[in-house]
């Protein structure tokens, strides 16, 4: 192989791998779901799996990896069993195929070792499923035959004849009798009847060696008596025992009826790897080695959970993730686009800048800003990957945790498409997982505490995770013991972290906290499961370290419920700048909430104090307030009475800073501090600012810790308790970003920023009027333009004059709007606290202040209504008619599943629907039924049971079939080939893997059909 | 003659005190740059820097080794060393040259002189010009954190 070609096949390995893996990634969770349903069987999950294992079957084939294959024949023959309602799936037969799947998983970590990887374990272990159905029903299987045996038994003594079951070594029964093992069974029947051991006798004759040591075991009825048995087959006396003392161990209810064996062990009834022994009652879990060795000839084995192998899989299946990611081709579409737009503005710019052309800089100056923050966040957007890949794993280590504690729990997941840069998902895996088997450990109780207790046995997790502003937030809701802050409180003294009288004065909050302080483990024994005190300090400096926080709310005997917040993005914040002491520091902008200019004798925002803390009243709402001088140690630059105060929510607290000076807003690239001033609470990182100077990123939290906020807040709670006329309840203050402008006669006006998608200055000769109506030309066609002044004053039915102003262009797919504005003033983000409007102005919201002055709140959807009733029906009405024609149906028939799923990828990135067939009888079966609703065929030749051609034929025999563009797929590239199909009726022959013309040709077809 | 055993080092003046610098831990010596200081960060700490985008801590040699301000002049400097995966900033008074010597010269410090002041340095070596005292540059760092 050329090193070109070896390259290729490399890729195509790989590429085989990670599909793969992304196949079985799901399988795990639908295993469990199947294993939930248990008898009832949902038969499309169980044939998504079957196809899954199916594809990975067929493609390990066609690449040489011989034992993957076998491992996914086994796991399929299961499968199959269970999809034919011929099998179970309880709990072994899932753990099986689970065990299977998850050595499969193992095997693609290291494919190219794979072919010499022992899966003889799994395999048989899901073979015997398979032959003999679940260990379960093997056991019912074994029960009711030693219940016949019993009977046998009974019977022939009832006969008068004597039963016991023998030990024969074969070879020196042979040697005493001088027989050779043929003859002596014969001489053996002679003297009486085997009643159970036939089988064996005929596998060892057959198998017999003579350097073996077999002893064959077999229940025999005879007349003799005992010293008369042992002459006859040259046996010592203690290789028989009477028949019933055999069976001693069972129940005697069995002989009358029952099935269940007692739980007793019997001793050690050599369990040694003898093939051919009657399987002696024993306890359910050695009874089912024992069939199991019965069946296999292999030595028995535990089924204990493995962990080891649960982690070396999640390992496994974490490694491809770090040095590649998959990126949706929409997404880098849209990069190109964006790239595409700034090269344009670039070239457009050098331009401009050559011909002193100034305003045409500044225009596409402003362009290449909204283009490049497009272009940053779309490719930021390429390491995001939704939450729900980590959430995935967790039901298994609940599952399986569960299992191990004896303890019943559920869990439910919530929110995992939310979507987290992929360096955050990698780093909170661990800490989350600490979390949810934390839960399961120390959280839920045992069953039986539980019922006592009035809860339902069965104890529920929550997982679940929701965008909230820049963050996202995780929360693990548990409805187990909760946290006894109690002996945390006595656990704290009594490791001398704090004093009692201090451990008692912590508000609830704090003493559930106290379980994050390291070293701190109130666990009893420590549990291999969740460690040592280790474990929580660890989960929230991780938290911490991605700039994040954790809560807890607890509540004894009810539950507990611990949130993880996240910010969103890692690389670049959009933040705010700030002075303080002739320095710049940067506040991250997702927390702040508003910014207040405090000046003396201002009413709505005011400095007070309570108790001797700093607060700030502001509209009614009281907050504390800290100094970000007194933080930091340094002076100040402006008078205390008069300062600039940012408003902050951090975590779950919500105070003001204070600072000299609000400098501008930025976006900045974080970069981390040093290992000195990494562990400063204070700071977060720093950044380089325009100028070059270093700013450094606040950390909300660690100012609030220093501050002692939290008693700076209990404070205010109390005082706000008895502080009830001037109680200006606000309740929900909305803070949105709106645009603010005003029209002809100074009227001021505002729209929320996100109804707004342009903001463009023009002049006016751009507008023009035509049949009462005004419009504006916007890339490249005319939309129409609202004159909000006009609307206001109800002259719309008048053209209005055209004039100098702005238009904020709104828009939807069902058409662009601009809106004519005559002033536009800023935008900005606001604390809207909306009042009635009373004059009931079309699509005005409501009204609220804003720069002192009365501010009416528009939205699109009104105003248009108003000015231009039928536009939005209109344009849906066209929309409809589009949409009709819709896009291109295939179907598609291909067997190999690895061919099938490089091309249907590409199909449905095109915008085609696709419905896929594995086979020839398939696809006609799908075009019989849905032949209308089928543009284009795309087929295989070669496939079982019904090839391309054949199905070809079909088609054109049908009825709709005459016309419908049918395009086959071959390797083989022949003139020959050629001619068949066309004979058959193909419309046109592609050559597999050679995709854009197969497209192209797709696309062809379907528009000369229409 | 460079052998298995030839240190190199760089000469600075903190204070009254000549010290070695082992060159491989040294990554350039620059003019003060601007710096931004850092409150709440430590009397050792001066503050961080913008080294070409990188974001260095800048530290008081002359606080760290004998609690005394480094001098704020034209001939101040600093020196950035290699500490595990970032750069560390030591601001020094005066730099001197690159000398070298055999490692088997470095001896002990004399007993007089206490833990606590000897944990920073390897060792002294005789020269014409005075005492070297041979800096541990790590011991330094891990002592300021």
């Amino acid at each position: 192989m050329s090193g070109a070609e070896s390259n290729e096949f490399d890729e195509v390995i790989d590429e085989f791998v990670i599909e793969s893996k992304e196949h079985l990634d799901d399988v795990e969770n639908k295993l469990l779901r199947i294993e939930e349903l248990g008898a009832d069987i949902d038969d499309d999950l169980v044939n998504e799996v079957f196809r899954a294992i199916h594809s990975v079957k067929g493609a390990a084939g066609f690449l040489g990896f011989v034992t993957l294959g076998n491992l996914a024949h086994a796991l399929e023959s299961v499968l199959d069993r269970i999809r034919q309602r011929d099998l179970v799936p309880v709990r072994p037969v899932v753990e099986a195929l689970l065990e299977g799947t998850d050595r499969l998983v193992t095997l693609l970590g290291s494919i190219h070792e794979s072919n010499d990887a022992d899966v003889l374990e799994e395999v048989e272990s899901l073979l015997s499923i398979v032959e003999n159905g679940s260990p379960e029903e093997q056991q019912e299987r074994e029960f009711e035959r030693q219940h016949e045996l019993l009977e046998t038994i009974d019977h022939e003594e009832r006969e008068g004849k004597n039963a016991w079951a023998i030990e024969l070594p074969i070879q020196s029964c042979c040697m005493v009798t001088d027989r050779d093992p043929e003859s002596f069974f014969r001489h053996l029947r002679k003297h009486g009847s085997v009643i159970d051991g036939d089988d064996t006798i005929q596998r060892f004759l057959q198998q017999h060696t003579n350097a073996s040591r077999e002893t064959v075991r077999i229940l025999f009825a005879t007349d003799l008596d005992y010293d008369e048995i042992c002459t006859t087959l040259g046996i010592d006396d203690d290789c028989l025992v009477p028949a019933f003392e055999y069976f001693e161990g069972f129940a005697v209810d069995a002989i009358g009826g029952g099935s269940s064996p007692s739980g007793e062990a019997s001793p050690a009834r050599s369990t040694d790897d003898d093939p051919a022994h009657v399987s002696s009652p024993q306890q359910p879990q050695t009874q089912r080695q024992q069939s199991q060795e019965q069946q296999q000839g292999v030595p028995a084995r535990t089924r204990k959970p493995r962990p080891s192998s649960q982690t070396t899989a999640a390992t496994k299946k974490e490694q491809p993730n770090d040095s590649s990611v998959r990126v949706s081709v929409a997404l880098l579409d849209s990069l190109m686009n964006y790239s595409g737009e700034l090269v344009l503005a670039r070239n457009q710019l050098l331009q401009a800048l050559a011909s002193n052309n100034t305003t045409a800089s500044e225009r596409i100056a402003s362009r290449i800003n909204i283009v490049t923050s497009e272009l940053q966040e779309a490719v930021m957007h390429t390491r995001l990957q939704p939450i729900g890949n980590v959430f995935a794993k967790f039901t298994r280590v609940v599952r399986d945790l569960s299992k191990k504690l004896d303890k019943e729990c559920t869990l439910d997941i919530e929110g995992g498409d939310v979507d987290l840069d992929r360096k955050i998902i990698q780093a909170i895996g661990d800490p989350l997982t600490h979390l949810v088997r934390n839960s399961v450990d120390h959280g839920i109780e045992p069953p039986k505490a539980r019922v006592a207790a009035g809860k339902p046995s069965q104890g529920k997790i929550q997982l679940s995770a929701r965008h909230q502003g820049g963050t996202v937030q995780v929360t693990i809701r548990d409805d187990g013991r909760g946290i006894d802050t109690e002996r945390l409180r006595e656990k704290a003294v009594e490791k001398g972290i704090l004093r009692r009288d201090e451990a008692e004065r912590l508000s609830e909050r704090d003493a559930c906290r106290l379980i994050f302080h390291p070293g701190f483990s109130t666990a009893e024994r420590v549990t291999e499961v969740s460690g040592r005190g280790v474990g929580m300090d660890v989960v929230k400096s991780n938290i911490e370290k991605l700039g994040g926080t954790i809560e807890i709310e607890s509540e004894v005997g009810v539950g507990t419920t611990i949130t993880v917040i996240i910010p969103l993005t890692l690389a670049i914040l959009a933040s705010m700048v700030v002075n303080c002491g002739n320095n710049r520091y940067v506040i991250p902008q997702s927390s702040i909430l508003e910014i207040v200019r405090i000046r003396p004798n201002q009413d709505n925002a005011r400095m007070e104090s309570v108790q001797g803390h700093e607060v700030l009243r502001l509209r009614g709402m009281l907050l504390p307030l800290v100094r970000l001088s007194e933080i930091l140690g340094i002076e100040s630059t402006t008078p205390r009475d008069s300062a600039s105060v940012v408003v902050v929510e951090s975590g779950l607290l919500r105070f003001g800073i204070a600072v000299d000076e609000v400098v501008d807003a930025e976006e900045i690239v974080v970069k981390p501090l040093g290992k000195h001033l990494k562990e400063r609470k204070e700071y977060a990182g720093a950044t380089i600012l325009g100028d070059g100077r270093i700013g450094l990123i606040l950390d909300l939290i660690g100012i609030a810790t220093q501050s002692k906020l939290s008693v700076a807040e209990e404070a205010i709670r109390k005082n706000q308790e008895g502080d009830e006329e001037d109680h200006v309840q606000t309740g929900h203050v909305e803070i949105s970003d709106i645009v603010l402008f005003q029209t002809q006669n100074d009227e001021q006006f505002a729209i929320y920023l996100g109804q707004v998608a342009r903001i463009a200055r023009i002049h006016a000769a751009d507008l023009s009027v035509f049949d009462d109506s005004m419009s504006i030309a916007w890339e490249g066609s005319m939309i129409p333009a609202i004159d909000v002044h006009a609307i206001m004053h109800g002259t719309g039915s008048e053209p209005s004059q055209p004039r100098n102003g702005y238009v904020l262009i709104h828009e939807r797919a069902t058409g662009n709007v601009a809106l004519f504005v005559d002033k536009l003033l800023d935008i900005r983000r606001e604390c809207i606290d909306l009042g009635k409007d009373s004059k009931m102005l079309p699509g005005v919201c409501g009204v609220f202040i804003a720069e002192d002055k009365p501010t009416r709140l528009v939205e699109i959807d009104g105003l248009v209504t108003t000015a231009l009733p039928d536009y939005w029906t209109r344009r849906i009405a066209q929309e409809d008619k589009e949409e009709r024609s819709g896009p291109i149906r295939i179907l598609f028939a291909e067997d190999s599943a690895f061919f099938r799923n490089l091309l249907v990828g590409a199909l449905e990135t095109e915008g085609f629907e696709v419905r896929q067939a594995e086979d020839g009888e398939a696809a006609w079966n799908q075009f019989e039924t849905g032949c209308d609703q089928i543009d284009v065929v795309v087929t295989d030749i070669e496939m079982p049971k019904c090839d391309g051609l054949e199905l070809t034929r079909r088609i054109r025999k049908h009825k709709s079939g005459g016309s419908i563009p049918i395009i086959a797929l071959t390797s083989l590239a022949n003139e020959d080939a050629r001619k068949r199909g066309i004979e058959a009726g193909v419309d046109e022959y592609q050559i597999k893997l050679e995709k854009q013309k197969l497209l192209d040709s797709i696309r062809h077809h379907a528009q000369t059909r229409k | 003659m460079i052998t298995e055993t030839t240190e190199e080092v760089v000469i600075v003046n903190v204070g009254e005190s000549m010290l070695g610098l082992p060159l491989d831990r040294v990554h350039e010596i620059t003019r003060q740059l601007d710096r931004t200081p850092v409150p709440r960060g430590g009397a050792e700490i001066l503050g961080v820097v913008n080294l070409r985008g990188e974001i260095v801590t800048l530290l008081d040699l002359g606080m760290i080794l004998f609690d005394r301000r480094t001098s704020d002049d034209k001939t101040t400097r600093t020196v950035i060393v290699q500490h595990e995966d970032e750069r560390i900033g030591l601001n020094i008074d005066r730099v001197g040259d690159v000398v070298q010597f055999d490692r088997t010269n470095i001896e002990r410090l004399p007993t007089h002189v206490s833990e606590a002041e000897s944990k920073f340095f390897r060792g002294v070596v005789q020269r014409d010009d005075g005492l070297l005292l041979v800096v541990d540059i790590g011991a330094v760092i891990a002592a300021s954190t």
